[in-house]
């Protein structure tokens, strides 16, 4: 790896740390995943800055020139955060479902307890029945 | 006995309010619960008009997200069966009353109604029967015990079996490996006979693009589930 090769990747790992560094500080990011990112750009800026790693590395992995073992680490590195992603996605879909069902749930205990008041207070005819207030309506949106 | 008849249903208001009907002749001091995917047509407003339990949860989470509803709603107020049927006139009343009597008896702790036990004339596209095929033979073989529908929507639970898969059962519901995961945890689940309709109105939400990956989605976490724990059910 040329110095100037080396510069260049060091300048764009610090930028990226930099980055994600500010979305924590506006709160853009939470800390639970600026972790990953991070550790990913310091071992990027660690492989630009020690250049014999890539060398070492690039011997481990059978690669013929630095610059590939730097992709092949790059590359790992950006795997395991989408990976990481895709179990964040599944673990928000399974709270999704546990609220839309809490949700639901509650749709028919309101229902039932305006029966019950409807037929405590059958005079009460101004307010809206049961069935106005809770059913369906083709405004509704779907829920998707 | 508080019994509660879960029907997940998902555009099917031409054959909802007979399905209720009949459940009503047939077991009158049963409670009924619609659960509506969130139909294009007026399924929850039939069920809500015909007095019953309905709620609505987005088809996003699919048929399994429906049944964990039932379930849920089954354990929040304290059932003490829950039964489960489609709204689509496939399955009888009358058959799902003889279920609930047999786990009412502790016979078993989950009772399915299978449409293949008596190997009566019941058509079926191709695909499905192939996959039906397959899954009961892994799911016998895993539980070594004789299971021909392994995709039945027609069961009965009693109360453990719904603490169970609302407290401890591990992952998404799904009917095949409901089988299997209930089983390791130490229920006593059984499969009975029963007869079935054609459908009386609407039509199946199965496509041949949704039945491949329920195969796969099924082969790969019933595969899983061999190399994991499941917690053993505590009597």
């Amino acid at each position: 790896m040329t110095p100037h090769q080396q510069l260049m990747f060091g300048l764009g790992a610090v930028l990226l740390l930099a980055l994600v560094l500010e979305l924590v500080r506006r709160r853009k990011l939470r800390e639970e995943y600026a972790l990953f990112w991070l550790v990913a750009c310091l071992a990027l800026i660690g492989l630009a800055v020690w250049r014999e790693s890539l060398d070492v590395i690039g011997r481990a992995l059978g690669t013929v020139l630095p610059m590939s073992a730097l992709f092949g680490v790059g590359f790992f590195l950006v795997f395991l955060i989408l990976l990481h992603f895709s179990t964040v996605l599944s673990e928000l879909w399974h709270q999704n479902k546990q609220l839309a069902k809490e949700a639901s749930l509650l749709e028919d205990a309101v229902r039932q307890l305006q029966r019950s008041v409807d037929r405590v207070r059958p005079t009460a005819g101004a307010r809206p029945s049961a069935e106005a207030s809770t059913s369906a309506t083709p405004d509704d949106p779907p829920a998707r | 006995m508080r019994v509660l008849v879960m029907i997940p249903a998902f555009n099917e208001e031409g054959s909802i309010g007979a399905v209720i009907e009949r459940l009503r002749a047939e077991l009158p001091g049963a409670d009924v619960l619609v659960i509506d995917g969130y139909s294009r047509d007026r399924t929850y407003e039939v069920a809500v008009e015909a007095g019953v339990h309905a709620i609505r949860l987005s088809s996003a989470y699919s048929i399994g997200g429906a049944v964990e509803a039932g379930f849920l709603f089954a354990h929040r107020h304290q059932y003490d069966f829950l039964a489960r049927m489609d709204g689509d006139g496939q399955h009888k009343a009358d058959d799902l009353k003889r279920l609930i009597d047999r786990v009412g008896a502790g016979e078993a702790d989950v009772l399915i109604g299978s449409r293949y036990a008596n190997r009566q004339e019941y058509r079926n596209t191709l695909s499905r029967t192939l996959g039906i095929g397959l899954f009961s033979t892994i799911v016998s073989a895993l539980t070594g015990k004789s299971f021909t529908d392994t995709t039945s929507g027609l069961m009965v639970a009693n109360r453990e079996v719904v603490r169970y898969v609302v407290v401890d059962y591990p992952f998404d519901y799904s009917e095949v490996e409901s089988i299997v995961i209930l089983h390791r945890a130490g229920f006593n689940v059984k499969e009975t006979a029963v007869s079935m309709q054609h459908r009386t109105a609407g039509r199946s939400s199965f496509t041949a693009l949704r039945a491949f990956y329920y195969m796969f989605r099924g082969l790969l976490s019933m595969m899983l589930d061999l190399a994991r724990p499941v917690p053993l059910h505590r009597r």
